[in-house]
């Protein structure tokens, strides 16, 4: 049944990779070492896809109620003093067996078939009660605060967008997302105002010119190299930003440094690739519900949303009008993690599509698992 | 399900897609020359490409100078290395502790100041890891041969301009003109790639000397060991060779290191022989003779009466260690017959001695261009206030006392001498073309004159004898002026000019030995030691055949 995969899905997810992985080696300076590791990484989340692509859908639903527990125990203990590392000032990696396990992501990967399970087991409570919606939305927000607190802020807004809006598809009553949307904006500024370092954060995200080597130092050279790029870029490997002045240029800008060498056309361009990716999940998720499996859809739908917001916020970063929140571009960015995490949700996805089509996807009718 | 839930997010999704291309679009567009321009700034610079040097070389090719690199070490007293790294910093250069932090809050304002200028390549290697301290780059010339030449080439101050010598008179052809260049730099201001054509460069250019780098290290060696021998004040050694005017040599004593500029004592500096003028007494004798004979009045048989042996001339006294007699010219040459130069003098206009002497260049410029070359002062008699007085300067010209010369003016006299009376103009460069040069005398009047003068085992300069070859030459004795006016009669200078071989003279050499104690018994024969040491060397070096069996 494997020949059937989801060929778009396949070929963009494999564009993204190879354009990832050379943006990669020019943002270093074409740097042999972060090359090799990438490359390990590449071939490592390949070959986990593998196996996880021959996993059925039918065991992953039946542990993903476990989801929640996993990522809180991870999610308390990275900030446990001797088990975290901090980097930078944020505590967000665990080492196990010499590998650095970057937390945020786990917890996405958890919360993700946890979610899916919780609206498929209740999904109609979920459509009637006003109320219900809150408890795994609760359950989740303390998941959404402990990234908060390593802080991985960028994480925990997309972790919450993303069930927001997985729950938002679910079908549960609008005037709950009203309360919702509400809550989260007041949420957000309270936790932006909260520390004076975030409150310098937005204003100097509000006009980064007006101190260009201090607080505005990165935007300010993140806005030069989209600048520089104009619309067909100065060329792979020309990027001037990425000699020393733009701090982080393979992560949390390397976007910017994409466009410097490729132009607003060619930013364009691959912005639209990675929203293709996660419009084809969505769609694959639309086809499962239509099959009628719940889980299934809505696990494409948080991977989807999770992807395109990823996507959106680090692009807005890049271009000044978010605050810097330390986000990754999925399938590009220098992040051996969320490469491999992104690629085993991808695994998922595709065996759910392949057994959709092939029919043996797990119905719910009821209550029952078919 | 919601079809429009669906349709809404996804919506939702677009649109943010399309606001945010457009900001792409707008930040490519629109505001790109705004942030190319932020942009530029920080990463273009304009950098000064040095020009080197040019490379000063002897006549045979041989370097005489070098430019090493070296590192001027800087720092910016507004962002100025923290406490350790000033520590560091000074520890590393020998400098006092505390001194930096001191000049740093004198000069806040400013945003360079150097630490240390001139550093090794060694030094500098161990400051790069310090932060906040910066390096420039900077040629060092070096010497190679230190104390043989420095009078001819001088030095170059700190930021390489001539200071002395030839360094500094062919400045602006050795030096060249820095020229700018626009790149593009990293973080750390290195420079990753030009980002057009060096402008306005203009290298330095090699400067080709006439000197013989082998013959000025035998001249020095010589002139030192005599003068230390004989614990004489100063001295000098000017070698040319006649049939191009080149200087093939000129050394003087004291001389100084140039690389070691710390311990420069100021009366060494001065190179004496261009410099410096003296009365050369005897030494212009064979001027007089050739005077005489080309006013067809004498010839090589002609005879003075000498006796008895004193003469005056107005208020001047003239006289001989004793009584000659009736003597030829070889004889008054070879004497040094005061009398009989007088009375030979006195036969001729007023002007010939005067012009005989002009002839051989004396109270000329020699326009080798050295900066700071005399002329030496001669007495024209044509413009003396009485008869008697125009004689009397007339017969001190003679004397050799009524001019002051300096010793390569010397050499040069000999030289046209040599070069059978014709003047060929002297240099320090090479001279890649010979010029014709200026007929000063007739050949065979100095061919007379040159038999003279030649040097046999019964000479009083037979000192000056050289094996295998035909010398001819003439030493003087000559009074220094004091200081108050008139003569000391505690100081004289010794002088030797020498030619040789005389059929083809291949060197001129001029030895010049001042300000000798006259309590000392010494003659100048310590000049002809100088001048034989000198030529014994320098002769089969100069790959001269001997003419004579030994």
């Amino acid at each position: 049944m494997y020949k059937y995969y989801d060929k778009p899905l396949i070929y963009v997810s494999c564009l993204l990779i190879w354009i990832g992985t050379a943006t990669v080696y020019s943002a270093t300076n074409f740097d042999l070492d972060y090359l090799t590791k990438q490359l390990i990484a590449v071939l490592a989340s390949l070959v986990v896809f593998a196996f996880i692509v021959m996993i059925p859908i039918e065991k992953i639903q039946y542990y993903a109620r476990y989801g929640f527990l996993a990522a809180l125990i991870i999610g308390i203990a990275v900030l446990l003093p001797t088990i975290g590392h901090t980097v930078n000032g944020s505590t967000r990696w665990i080492s196990i067996g010499g590998f650095t396990i970057h937390t945020g992501e786990l917890i996405k990967l958890f919360s993700i078939p946890y979610l899916a399970s919780y609206i498929s087991r209740n999904r109609e409570t979920i459509l009637s009660t006003k109320l219900r919606v809150f408890r795994p939305l609760l359950m989740l927000c303390v998941l959404c605060v402990l990234l908060l607190q390593q802080p991985d802020f960028g994480g925990g807004v997309v972790l919450l967008i993303s069930i927001v809006g997985t729950l938002f598809l679910s079908g549960a009553p609008l005037l709950s997302f009203v309360a919702i949307f509400v809550g989260s904006i007041v949420s957000i500024i309270f936790l932006a105002l909260s520390s004076p370092y975030r409150v310098a954060r937005i204003t100097s995200f509000l006009d980064p010119w007006s101190d260009p080597f201090n607080s505005g130092y990165q935007l300010t050279q993140s806005l030069i190299a989209f600048g520089r790029g104009e619309l067909f870029g100065l060329g792979y490997g020309a990027s001037i930003q990425k000699l020393g002045y733009l701090p982080e240029a393979h992560q949390d800008f390397i976007f910017a440094i994409f466009t410097e060498e490729f132009g607003a056309l060619g930013a364009i361009g691959l912005m639209l690739l990675v929203l293709f990716v996660a419009y084809r999940i969505f769609h694959i998720g639309r086809l499962a519900v239509n099959a009628g499996s719940w889980f299934a859809g809505s696990l494409a739908f948080f991977t989807a949303i999770s992807i395109a917001c990823s996507a959106i916020f680090h692009i807005g970063v890049n271009v000044g009008v978010l605050p810097t929140k330390g986000l990754g571009l999925p399938f590009i960015s220098y992040g051996r993690n969320s490469l491999v995490v992104t690629l085993i949700l991808i695994a998922i996805i595709i065996r759910l599509d392949l057994e959709r089509k092939a029919g043996t996807l797990p119905i719910r009718l009821r209550s029952r698992i078919i | 399900m919601g079809v429009v839930r669906y349709y809404f997010v996804m919506g939702l999704f677009g649109l943010l897609a399309v606001l945010l291309s457009v900001k792409l679009l707008s930040l490519g567009s629109i505001e790109s020359e705004f942030l190319q321009d932020h942009g530029d700034q920080r990463t273009i610079r304009n950098k000064a490409v040095k020009a080197h040097r040019g490379i000063i070389f002897d006549r045979f090719g041989e370097q005489l100078t070098k430019n090493d690199t070296a590192y001027d070490v800087w720092i910016n007293p507004g962002d100025p290395p923290d406490g350790k790294d000033l520590q560091l910093l000074e520890e590393s250069l020998d400098l006092p502790s505390g001194m930096l932090l001191d000049r740093i809050r004198k000069r806040s304002d400013r945003f360079f100041i150097y630490v240390k200028r001139d550093v090794g390549a060694e030094v500098s290697e161990r400051l790069l890891k310090i932060r906040r301290v910066y390096q420039q780059l900077q040629e060092k010339r070096v010497y190679a041969f230190g104390r043989a030449l420095s009078h001819v080439l001088g030095f170059v101050d700190i930021d390489g301009k001539g200071q002395e010598g030839l360094e500094l008179e062919y400045d602006d052809w050795l030096y060249g003109k820095s020229g700018n260049v626009k790149v593009l730099v990293d973080r750390k201001r290195e420079k990753i790639k030009n980002l057009g054509p060096v402008k306005g460069l203009k290298m330095g250019q090699d400067l080709q000397l006439s000197i013989d780098l082998h013959l000025q290290l035998i001249a020095l060696r010589e002139l030192s060991s005599v003068i230390n021998q004989y614990e004489i004040e100063s001295g000098s050694l000017v070698a040319l060779n006649p049939a191009t005017g080149e200087i093939l040599a000129l050394v003087n004593f004291p001389s100084y290191d140039p690389n070691d500029r710390d311990n420069m004592k100021v009366n060494t500096l001065r190179n004496r022989a261009v410099v410096d003028t003296y009365e050369p007494g005897h030494l212009v004798s064979p001027f007089v003779l050739l005077a005489a004979l080309e006013s067809k009045q004498f010839d090589v048989n002609s005879l003075i009466d000498t006796s008895p042996g004193h003469f005056e001339v107005g208020a001047r006294k003239i006289l001989d260690i004793r009584d000659y007699g009736s003597i030829d010219l070889g004889r008054i040459l070879s004497k040094s017959s005061n009398v009989g130069l007088a009375k030979i003098t006195l036969s001729l206009t007023e002007t010939q001695i005067y012009d005989s002497f002009k002839g051989a260049g004396f109270g000329e410029s020699t326009s080798i261009g050295f900066p700071g070359e005399s002329i030496g002062v001669m007495v024209d008699p044509t413009t003396a206030l009485s008869d008697i007085g125009s004689k009397m300067e007339q017969v001190a010209l003679a004397a050799g006392n009524g001019l002051s010369a300096t010793p390569l003016q010397m050499a040069l006299a000999y030289s046209v001498l040599a070069n059978r009376g014709v003047y060929n103009s002297p240099s320090l460069l090479k001279k890649e073309k010979m010029d014709t040069g200026d007929r000063r005398f007739n050949t065979e009047t100095t061919e007379v004159v040159l038999n003279m003068l030649k040097i046999t085992a019964e000479s009083e300069a037979r000192g000056a004898m050289v094996p295998g070859y035909v010398v001819a030459g003439q030493g003087s004795v000559a009074a220094t002026v004091s200081a108050k006016g008139g003569y000391d009669e505690t100081r004289k200078n010794f002088f030797f000019a020498g030619i040789v071989p005389v059929e083809e003279p291949k060197l001129v050499v001029l030895v010049a030995l001042n300000n000798v104690n006259t309590a000392e018994d010494l003659d100048y024969q310590t000049a002809t030691k100088v001048f034989t040491g000198f030529a014994k060397s320098a002769l089969p070096g100069l790959g001269v055949e001997p003419s004579l069996q030994n």
